[in-house]
């Protein structure tokens, strides 16, 4: 990103130093034989068979050469990651909430709450509980 | 960049007549939106969907140079250079790279009569003029159009096939020699 930028401090261009020099009569000749003898088209850029390309907020400098496709391929990947990870988390929290070990994480902090030692049986505490509300 | 004088040629009348090579203002994209567009749009040309209003503004960031070319008040070509990220195929070094080159509807070549010639040429030795000036040696690169391609073929740019990166387009460049010989230095 700096390289061109260094040569053109170097070189003390800039936009306003840079003038068009006018060609000289034989280039002007030959030129135009050329042009005249050309029946195409004198476009470069990106075809309208793309029209997608214009996505706003996509910078200029990304479009260019493989710059597009990396910056696709990168975020496709990050978003895709970010997709997984959710849905791990998500799911983890989802197998924890039923699971024994947070029941009983649960429950040893209100015992501890309480005012029950961190240590009592707490699950004794809520089973026996459960026990006879079944009862 | 102060406008330059230049010469392009009347096709009609079969004269060279004065214009002018200078930067690319918000003039210039007012008469793409007035004379262009209407005449591009639904014209099924390759370019019909570009949007010069946001390649003008894409283009205002440092490492771009923009320039029009104009003949009695009217804008006849559009170019828009990238000077700084863009490196030359074979050898990696720094090339002027032309992001988006038009020629107004009127002139161009497919049409039945078109008006002037010598834009698109003199809009390519500006870009090698400019590879010069940047110290990149007459070195510039596109990617070219479809029906634009034999253009660039035509006037010794070096052809590197379709690029699967960009859009399949082929990639055409000068290097020191070729862009060197089509300036004529």
């Amino acid at each position: 990103m700096t390289f061109g930028r260094t040569i053109k401090e170097k070189n003390g261009m800039s936009r306003q130093t840079f003038e068009f020099r006018p060609p000289s009569e034989e280039w002007y000749a030959a030129a135009l034989e050329a042009e005249q003898n050309y029946t195409g088209e004198i476009s470069a850029g990106i075809p309208i068979t793309h029209p997608e390309e214009f996505v706003s907020g996509v910078p200029e400098f990304v479009r260019g050469s493989k710059g597009l496709s990396l910056f696709a391929i990168g975020f496709g990947i990050a978003a895709l990651s970010g997709l997984i990870l959710t849905k791990l988390i998500g799911t983890k929290d989802e197998e924890e909430e039923h699971s024994p070990a947070r029941a009983y994480r649960l429950g040893r902090q209100d015992a501890t709450a309480a005012g029950y030692p961190a240590c009592a049986p707490v699950r004794e505490k809520s089973s026996s509980n459960v026990v006879r509300g079944q009862e | 960049m102060r406008p330059v004088p230049i010469r392009i040629f009347d096709a009609r009348k079969a004269i060279s007549v004065p214009a002018v090579l200078r930067t690319m203002t918000i003039d210039d994209i007012a008469q793409w939106e007035t004379r262009w567009k209407p005449l591009l749009d639904h014209s099924g040309e390759e370019d019909s969907h570009w949007d010069w209003g946001e390649k003008y503004v894409f283009g205002s960031s440092r490492n771009f140079e923009r320039f029009a070319i104009e003949q009695n008040g009217r804008t006849e070509g559009l170019m828009i250079c990238e000077t700084v990220v863009h490196l030359s195929r074979k050898r990696k070094l720094p090339i002027v790279y032309v992001d988006y080159l038009a020629i107004a509807p009127w002139n161009r070549p497919s049409r039945p009569k078109p008006e002037f010639r010598m834009i698109g040429s003199q809009m390519i030795l500006c870009a090698t003029q400019l590879s010069h000036d940047l110290g990149y040696k007459w070195r510039v690169g596109l990617h070219s159009l479809p029906n634009a391609e034999t253009f660039y073929l035509g006037i010794g740019m070096s052809d590197f096939g379709k690029d699967r990166g960009y859009r399949s387009l082929r990639y055409f460049e000068f290097d020191e020699t070729t862009g060197r010989r089509f300036a004529r230095e």
